[in-house]
């Protein structure tokens, strides 16, 4: 059948000129968040590089939950101290760091 | 307040605009020259491909359809305990169950190998001694065409409880919504016959329409048949109202991506209308823009003793591959990521710390989401080759009972409709 060769050519072409793409390991980051009582408007936006180190460091006026989407990091929060989670930021994508309470999303990650 | 999403944890990175440009450009020319200078006679009329007699004697066997049919039945029952019994939590594998696995899934699914979600549905299994259980293939002569608007509705109402119900990922809202839809279902096979499964189960009704873009067919005598997916689908007898069961996976699909866009976000975040108000408007209204353009498009290509939606309903096949052409763009990146993460937390149902598959410690794999270019050039040659494909079977379908010069003129509209749409979707997986 020349349709699967019509088809699954380009298909192998696509996939042989993205694989080039290497996935570079950049430098350790950390980001810094303090959480307040009122939620921001918008998510404050942080780039970091595909495959670097990511600290984040987060102050809290409230006791509560912080959560790393898509990396499934957790970490708790008690009013008055700092605490820090480190991950790998081991794939591209738009990521969102958000409190439950209050229900707000504080920085939207984006990993490319 | 911006709402907070239970299952899709991340979002893809904008495409590049340069990418984006030079698809347009070809989507562009592809069309016109379609158009112009493709085939003036129909050829995908008939519906002929390789009968593959061995194969289908494999297949329609026992040895086959009944392990297939156990194990599809152990992971919905599985699901069903964890709907059940589960933790009222996002890692309750439910969630990705419904949102990822049949939603998601049964798109590549239904495209690489045809009518598996119909030979599976769970609600056949479970009327079996009703005689809803699908073992015969339907050959396409004695096909099913009746009205699908049972199921376009139920696709409706799914699309809405998934992208604008703000409490769609809680435990006890989730089994109202299956208790529904069992209801839906099996209410209507005993007040009408097994024959309502085909035509109002959401998912079945979805499966078996992309199935027909597929490489696989009966032929008259039963017989599996590899053919080439656009005569596949060139050569279905539609249902009725398959123009408007297209219109909802169109306009649901659009809609999420008008949802998630940023100006959307902007200007409904802080106002006082309830989301839910917001977001019904909001699907309503863009599945109803896409359904009147559609038929507006459609309207050059009406001819003596055929009302509009009967024309509609003719040329309805080409949608199909704008559907699975917008889904797999739009959706691929999160079947791979939450497809696996659900596998993993279906070996451990009740959140009790199991592991029945071994493959709780390694979590997902994520080596595809390392390749940015992949996707983003995936993601394009999915939508246009999606486009490529529509346009294809629409301008076959519109030569039949129509003169070649004549027909030129009047497919115009559909084609135009269809940059239009295609052009809008990739726009806004920009940004």
């Amino acid at each position: 059948m020349t349709f699967f060769a019509r088809v699954l050519l380009p298909l192998v072409l696509i996939l042989g000129l993205s694989g080039c793409s290497t996935a570079g390991s950049g430098e350790p980051t950390t980001i810094r968040l303090d959480i307040t009582s009122s939620a921001p408007d918008e998510p404050r936006e942080e780039a970091v590089e595909l495959g670097s180190l990511v600290t984040l460091v987060v102050t809290s006026e409230v006791d509560g939950l912080v959560h790393v989407h898509g990396f499934e990091e957790k970490l708790d929060l008690v009013a008055g101290e700092t605490a820090e989670a480190t991950f790998k930021a081991s794939m591209t994508g738009a990521f969102e760091v958000e409190t439950h309470e209050p229900d707000a999303v504080w920085i939207k990650l984006v990993v490319s | 307040m911006i709402p907070l999403h239970g299952i899709a944890s991340r979002e893809d990175l904008p495409l590049p605009f340069p990418l984006i440009v030079a698809a347009a450009a070809a989507v562009l020319i592809v069309t016109f020259w379609i158009l112009l200078f493709a085939w003036r006679e129909p050829r995908f009329r008939e519906r002929q491909g390789r009968e593959m007699p061995i194969l289908t004697r494999f297949v329609d066997s026992p040895w086959f359809s009944r392990p297939l049919r156990l194990v599809v039945g152990v992971l919905w029952l599985l699901a069903a305990v964890a709907l059940a019994f589960g933790p009222d939590r996002v890692d309750n594998p439910i969630f990705g169950f419904v949102f990822v696995w049949p939603w998601v899934g049964l798109v590549p699914l239904a495209l690489l190998f045809g009518e598996v979600y119909r030979r599976t549905n769970p609600i056949r299994l479970l009327l079996r001694m009703t005689g809803a259980t699908a073992p015969a293939p339907v050959p396409a002569a004695t096909a099913n065409t009746r009205s699908r608007l049972p199921a376009a509705a139920a696709l409706l109402a799914f699309a809405w409880y998934e992208l604008v119900e703000p409490s769609a990922a809680t435990l006890p809202v989730l089994r109202g919504a299956a208790a529904a839809w069992l209801a839906w279902v099996i209410v209507g096979v005993f007040a009408t016959s097994a024959k309502w499964i085909a035509r109002a189960d959401p998912f079945e009704a979805f499966a078996s329409t992309l199935a027909k873009f597929s490489p696989w067919s009966r032929s008259a005598s039963g017989r599996l048949l590899l053919i080439n997916p656009l005569r596949n689908l060139a050569s279905w007898r539609p249902p009725r109202h398959l123009w408007l069961l297209a219109c909802v996976l169109l306009g649901s699909t659009l809609f999420d991506a008008i949802a998630g866009s940023a100006w959307w976000v902007r200007a409904f975040q802080d106002s006082s209308i309830p989301p839910r108000i917001v977001g019904t408007v909001g699907l309503i209204a863009t599945v109803a823009v896409i359904a009147g353009l559609y038929l507006l498009s459609v309207l050059p290509l009406r001819r003596h003793g055929r009302t509009l939606t009967q024309v509609a309903d003719e040329l309805a096949p080409g949608l199909v591959p704008l559907v699975a052409g917008y889904f797999l763009a739009h959706y691929a990146t999160m079947l791979y990521l939450e497809g696996q993460r659900t596998a993993i937390r279906m070996s451990d149902p009740l959140a009790l710390g199991w592991d029945w598959f071994g493959i709780a410690e390694a979590g997902p794999n994520l080596a595809l989401l390392g390749l940015p270019t992949l996707i983003a050039f995936a993601q394009v040659f999915f939508i246009v080759a999606g486009h490529v494909s529509a346009a294809l079977v629409s301008h076959d379908i519109a030569l039949r009972n129509v003169e070649p010069d004549a027909a030129m003129r009047r497919q115009m509209p559909l084609l135009v409709l269809m940059v239009l749409l295609t052009i809008v979707g990739m726009v806004l997986m920009f940004g």
